[in-house]
């Protein structure tokens, strides 16, 4: 093993997951082995993140008005991914969490930490920041022992305060500040902080963004204004496709405040200097346009079948195992066939992005979670020089995921410089959101398995067909913005690709995490498909998850075992058990129950990503029959994520991965004809509703010993399988295609 | 019989789709909950946010205001006393059980064709749900109108106490259609014209077009152009099964409440015909010479920058283009387009002013889109403003409303 | 055609210079500089835009400056500051009931119409109340709950 992934093994390391359960009151813990070492150096090798953004004074600056400005490469997405770093960062130089200020990622100075996503690099985040504070307090102590005249090993830090024990001197991080003292590489040799002697990390601390948010403050790119500032709409075609036969803008340019009318290529779009005036102008501005259109989607009503008969495939075989000899004769073999549709991030605040160009540099206030990446695709774009871009982040709604946020950024670019680089703030209508994002990829999933004569599995045949989940910004090979497919002289996007195991794409979770003595996972990757995706939370696990714990259903009932003892015969990890013992127990699951025709209850696992934590559900359900609706009234949660220092985080994550998932799994399918999305806004996208959202009881398993796992989105994906094996439970019928609207559910009880 | 239920009535064999099956239900009462359905008793019986049945929907009359009955089978303030005979006698006659008149605002007129087992079906599902106490407000009419004995008169010469008789020159299928329309239906109730002073159906302009709270109850005979000779058999079952038949006409108003509470539940055969029998009824002709879901037809002289400097212009393009499109294509698939839209091409565009006045919200159920109303926040000019751009650029070019015809119909408005 | 409108927004009287027909929204975000109501859908279907009009929480996106007329306008802004948050907003950051927070201006503003006109709503009257206003994020509960505790006067 090289020594520099030794490192980031025994090290302590700064788990993505801790950050990203950390949602509100924010709660930081980190992942310890057994046995790490007080005071251990990062042997062999710094953070990746810090590797590759050395200088000190790049992360931190102290200034003499004791404050400590934090520039971090990661954005805050809404889930106080900023609050968590400013706890790290004050807990390693012992200083009051409130001197920290977290400064928005901006390419001319900050960080390059790639993207905000998952969680995976906030984990890299906060460890590269921790080792950041931890070399600039020891640079600190350094130069006060000078000063003072007394060994460093005598000194200790209080609040920037720094004091040799006996000695009257003392000398502070505002003194020494004026002395430029991080104008210097990260050093690997600096020991961090013991956990054991944490303050801040650990403990809960209001996110630092939510009173501005709850008071009218400014928070969000939306809310940017600055002098001279104009605003810009822009008109798509009506399809992917679609090409511009006609155009005139004559009315549109003679309509009150309307400054620049844009077209480039099919590229449309409209700057005026009131918002309502663009609003305005936008509509004329898409009757000024005529457009062909063709047929060039698959039809919607039999979207598996057209996955399953690409012709392009490319397919790899995930996993496989071959029987042992002991295996036991199969006499039995069952087939399910189940479907996840595209599914939105309809996020609920429409795309934004504000632009200027000045000194002619393009500057881009953006919502994106790259913005170094961003810059690349948007230097492609513009054929500017990356050094004439600059991305500053500004928050926007949630996203979860690659949504609109950075195509806005190059519609804002495009309009600005329209108007000789004045200042242009775009916001997407919501039909631009709908019609235009990527989605998260469709998939369609066939399980064989054969059973022994005891009923037990004896063999799992897996195929799995679907999309890339991952066409951000800054990849090689082509440009993944929007604006930039449209103009006149277009960019092609980059090609799909397959994000490897275990974390996975299309394939996250498709291999089971039950032991089955034979098993062959197989993954058709399509990478032609016509429909524009990109990555939404949990990936394709939403879809493998629903397959793998519907289909478990299945066999069990086929062997006339119950549910939960038929996991549990087929798991070798205790851990896995104990999280499914927890939710039956919790829910009073009584074995063989039944339901009575409405009401029934079903049971679902995972282990996210193979090896990350544990999460069991039962769904409580009640179905109207006549009206084909199932309402879930309860979900019952248990979850393994390792050490667990506030439950109150975790709980939070699983909570709004429930509601999320149960969104998802009820309601949520994007619509097209043969032409179009038609899915345009929330009539046409309904989501679940507060009197919809279920109850959820959470019961969380805390390991002490062992390390923290995080439960960021890992609730998410074992959610349908819950509701529509709740759904057998209660009716007798399977429910093996999402979303469980009325139409899918009046056809079972058909 | 939880998941199939058969049921008989005099005219066909219905087999209902499981949806409308309850378990344990008996299939006499399936059947009755199946013709409440159909006869609309929900929609009238049901006052916005009170217990299904309970009574107390406002009737907006012109000669006063009604407030509807408890239906429930609750003994002290429903119908929970009543004896076959007396319900059979005020479906077929309009005479509650206390031997007062009913107001003819209570289609007996219709209800009186059918038969016998089907009125004690719906009674059997009736007296099949929880008794609600609850005493509607007293009615308000106006003299005379106060005086029920008088429609004793009136049924004398407007009710003829007949049962539906099956046409034998007819399919069963035309006959089935012509019960359902003309009895349990009751389509003509509104979609009749009524005598000016009598308010009695006009016979002979059956189907011919009438007004129900204050919107158009259009034509529905075959006629080809103020009718719905031109709608392919599709269209209509599309219009009575979702409420919208995209290129002809979307249902609001009182006909969307129709197709949320009745229509929609037709069965596949039930809706055939219906659709059957709505083909051969004899037209009814006004002067028009295109049809309302036609007019976008006419050929007009404004050039496209010109009608953008309507002053209803901007009203659609920030009010409405978010939803309905700012060309002929619609944001989203639920939303009707403008063009070949009937509210848009019928003249006076009455259905037009009051779908903006009033919106609709949710008449499908969940996944339905919603029109928001606008009337608080659009003033009688703004909304002819919007109204005559909307005509002159897809609907009757030469109609044109001003502030006075928007304010008339806004006090129709229930 | 601009014209002059006086209208009320949080206790003060302005003076906008705008088309009558312009949404409420973008007078008060752009004329105003208010923040609070947000941009959200344009359709009267997230509840992302609302403001108080008179006693009734209103989505601003789809109302016309003209309509205001004298009823007085408040927004989030109106409730209470960070120094001094209204107590819905004390129960929403006692409960972090935000993850994004771009729909909690429409939470807070339906909430405060609902308490006004029913200060004890039971759970599900909350729910009810908030039927026609989205969260994306999943943070439905914690929603309900601070609303709750605001109407129980249960912040500290």
């Amino acid at each position: 093993m090289r020594p520099g992934s030794n490192a980031r093994r025994t090290g302590r390391t700064y788990s993505r997951r801790q950050f990203g359960q950390a949602a509100a009151g924010i709660v930081l813990f980190f992942s310890m082995r057994p046995g790490a070492i007080l005071g251990q150096s990062a042997p062999g090798g710094l953070p990746a993140d810090l590797k590759a953004n050395r200088r000190l004074d790049s992360w931190l600056r102290i200034n003499a008005e004791g404050n400590i400005e934090v520039f971090t490469g990661k954005v805050e997405l809404g889930q106080g991914n900023l609050t968590a770093l400013a706890q790290i960062a004050a807990e390693e130089l012992d200083v009051a969490f409130e001197r920290v200020r977290m400064r928005p990622v901006d390419t001319s100075h900050s960080p390059d930490e790639s993207y905000t996503a998952g969680s995976a690099s906030i984990q890299a985040g906060g460890s590269a920041l921790g080792y950041a504070a931890a070399n600039a307090r020891a640079i600190l102590l350094e130069l006060a022992a000078a000063k003072l005249g007394v060994p460093i090993g005598s000194l200790t830090v209080d609040d920037g305060v720094i004091s040799s024990s006996g000695a009257a001197n003392r000398v502070t991080y505002w003194q020494l500040a004026s002395e430029t003292p991080l104008a210097r590489n990260a050093g690997n040799d600096v020991p961090l902080k013991s956990t054991s002697k944490y303050r801040i990390v650990g403990t809960s601390v209001p996110r630092l963004d939510i009173p501005a948010k709850l008071t009218g403050g400014e928070a969000y790119v939306q809310d940017m204004r600055v002098p001279g500032m104009l605003f810009g709409r822009v008109v798509r075609p009506p399809s992917y496709g679609a090409r511009l036969s006609a155009f005139d803008d004559t009315a549109v340019k003679a309509l009150p405040g309307v400054v620049s009318v844009v077209r480039d290529g099919r590229f449309l779009g409209v700057v005026a200097r009131r918002e309502e005036q663009a609003l305005a102008a936008r509509a004329v501005l898409q009757r000024a346009a005529t457009w062909t259109t063709r047929s060039e989607l698959p039809d919607d009503a039999r979207l598996a079948h057209f996955l399953r008969a690409s012709t392009d495939a490319r397919v790899t075989t995930v996993s496989s195992r071959s029987p042992g000899p002991n295996t036991p004769q199969a006499v039995k073999t069952l087939t399910g066939n189940y479907f996840k549709p595209y599914v939105a991030h309809a996020s609920i605040g429409p795309s934004c992005a504000l632009a200027a160009v000045s000194d002619r540099i393009l500057t881009v206030w953006s919502h994106t979670q790259g913005p170094y990446q961003l810059r690349i695709d948007l230097a492609k774009a513009t054929g500017l020089a990356l050094d004439n871009i600059r991305v500053i982040h500004a928050q926007g709604s949630g996203c979860y995921g690659h949504n609109g946020a950075d195509d806005v950024a190059l519609d804002a670019a495009l309009l600005s410089r329209a108007v000789d680089g004045a200042p242009v703030k775009v916001q997407w209508m919501r039909d631009d959101e709908f019609g235009w994002e990527p989605f998260g990829s469709a998939m369609a999933m066939t399980v064989q398995a054969k059973l022994a004569g005891d009923g037990s599995i004896v063999d799992w045949q897996y195929d799995l067909w679907s999309d890339s989940f991952n066409m951000r910004p800054g990849l090689p090979g082509g440009v993944n913005l929007l604006a930039a497919w449209h103009l006149a002289q277009p960019f092609q996007a980059t090609p799909p690709s397959e994000i490897p195991l275990p974390s996975g794409g299309a394939d996250r979770n498709a291999v089971p995490y039950y032991d089955f003595p034979s098993q062959r996972i197989t993954e058709h990757f399509l990478p032609t498909l016509p429909i524009r995706v990109s990555a939404l939370r949990s990936l394709g696990a939403f879809g493998n998850a629903f397959a793998v714990e519907s289909f478990m259903d299945e066999l069990a009932e086929t062997v006339g075992a119950d549910p939960v003892e038929y996991r549990l015969r087929h798991l070798r990890d205790d851990r896995a058990k104990a999280v499914i013992r927890a939710v039956a127990d919790r829910a009073h699951w009584q074995p063989g129950a039944k339901g009575d025709g409405t009401r029934g209850r079903g049971i679902s696992f995972l282990r996210y990503e193979s090896v990350k934590t544990y999460v069991a559900l039962v769904a409580d359900i009640v179905v109207d029959r006549t009206a084909g609706v199932i309402r879930v009234e309860r979900m019952t949660a248990a979850a393994d994520a390792g050490l667990i220092v506030t439950p109150d985080g975790i709980s939070n994550q699983i909570e709004g991965s429930i509601i999320q998932g149960t969104s998802w799994a009820l309601k949520e399918a994007v619509r097209f004809d043969r032409e179009r999305i038609t899915s345009r806004d929330w009539a046409s996208y309904p989501i679940l509703s507060f009197p919809e959202v279920p109850e959820i009881d959470i019961v969380l398993l805390n390991r002490p010993d062992l390390p923290s796992l995080g439960a960021g989105e890992a609730a998410l994906p074992p959610v349908p399988a819950a509701i529509a094996n709740a759904f057998f439970n209660a009716t007798g019928k399977r429910l093996r295609d999402l979303p469980f609207g009325r139409d899918r559910v009046k056809a079972a009880l058909t | 019989m939880r998941s199939f239920c058969v049921m008989s009535t005099v005219a066909v064999t219905v087999v209902l789709s499981p949806a409308f099956c309850n378990a344990g239900e008996t299939s006499l009462v399936s059947q009755g909950r199946y013709l409440t359905q159909l006869a609309g008793c929900p929609s009238c019986h049901t006052a916005p946010g009170r217990p299904s049945f309970a009574g107390g929907y406002v009737m907006k009359l012109p000669m006063g205001t009604l407030y509807t009955p408890n239906i429930t089978p609750d003994r002290e303030t429903g119908i929970g006393t009543w004896s076959d005979d007396d319900f059979v006698r005020a479906m077929q006659q309009g005479v509650g059980r206390d031997g007062r008149h009913l107001y003819p605002a209570f289609p007996y007129t219709s209800y009186t064709l059918m038969t016998r087992s089907d009125i004690l079906a719906i009674k059997a599902y009736l007296f099949s749900l929880a008794p609600v106490h609850n005493v509607p407000p007293p009615d308000s009419m106006k003299f005379p109108y106060n005086m029920r004995s008088l429609i004793g008169g009136w049924n004398r010469l407007f009710l003829s106490d007949r049962r539906f008789q099956d046409d034998s020159h007819q399919s069963a299928q035309w006959n089935r259609g012509a019960y359902l329309v003309r009895s349990v239906g009751h389509c003509g109730e509104c979609h009749t014209p009524r005598g000016r002073l009598s308010q009695a159906m006009e016979q002979s302009k059956f189907l011919g077009g009438g007004i129900a709270d204050g919107w158009s109850a259009y034509n529905i005979t075959s006629d080809p152009i103020a009718g719905i000779g031109a709608w392919s058999s599709d269209d209509l079952k599309r219009y009575l099964l979702s409420g919208a038949a995209p290129g002809k006409g979307w249902a609001a108003g009182p006909m969307g409440l129709e197709v949320a509470n009745s229509t929609r539940y037709l069965t596949e055969e039930d809706v055939l015909s219906v659709v059957t029998y709505l083909r051969t009824v004899i037209p009814v002709r006004a002067g028009d010479k295109v049809s309302r879901s036609a007019a976008a037809e006419i050929p007009r002289n404004r050039s496209p920058s010109s009608l953008d400097q309507m002053p209803g212009a901007r009203i659609y393009d920030l009010y409405c283009a978010n939803c309905h499109g700012s060309s002929a294509v619609p944001v989203a698939d639920l939303y009707p387009s403008m063009r070949n839209e009937s509210t848009v091409g019928d003249t006076p565009p009455r259905n037009l002013v009051m779908i903006i006045l009033l919106g609709a919200l949710d008449s499908f159920g969940s996944g339905g889109a919603s029109m928001p109303s606008f009337a608080r926040k659009f003033d009688d000019r703004q909304i002819a403003d919007l109204v005559n751009y909307l005509e002159v650029q897809d609907g009757n070019p030469k109609a044109s409303i001003g502030p006075g015809q928007v304010g008339g119909w806004r006090s129709q408005a229930p | 055609m601009p014209e002059t409108f006086r209208i009320q927004v949080n206790g003060v009287e302005h003076s906008v210079t705008a088309d009558g027909d312009t949404p409420l929204l973008y007078v008060l975000r752009n004329d105003l500089g208010l923040n609070g109501p947000k941009f959200g859908c344009g359709l009267e279907q997230c509840g992302a835009c609302t403001a108080i009009v008179g006693a009734e929480a209103i989505r601003t996106c789809v109302f016309p400056l003209s309509a205001v007329g004298s009823a007085p306008v408040v927004t989030l802004e109106g409730l209470g500051t960070v120094e001094e948050p209204h107590p819905l907003q004390k129960a929403f950051i006692a409960e972090q009931a935000a993850q994004c927070g771009y729909c909690i201006n429409g939470m807070i503003m339906t909430a405060k119409a609902l308490l006004d006109r029913n200060p004890r709503p039971t759970r599900t009257e909350i729910r009810q109340a908030l039927a026609r206003n989205l969260c994306r994020c999943g943070t439905h509960l914690r929603i309900v709950r601070a609303i709750e505790n605001a109407a129980k006067g249960a912040v500290p």
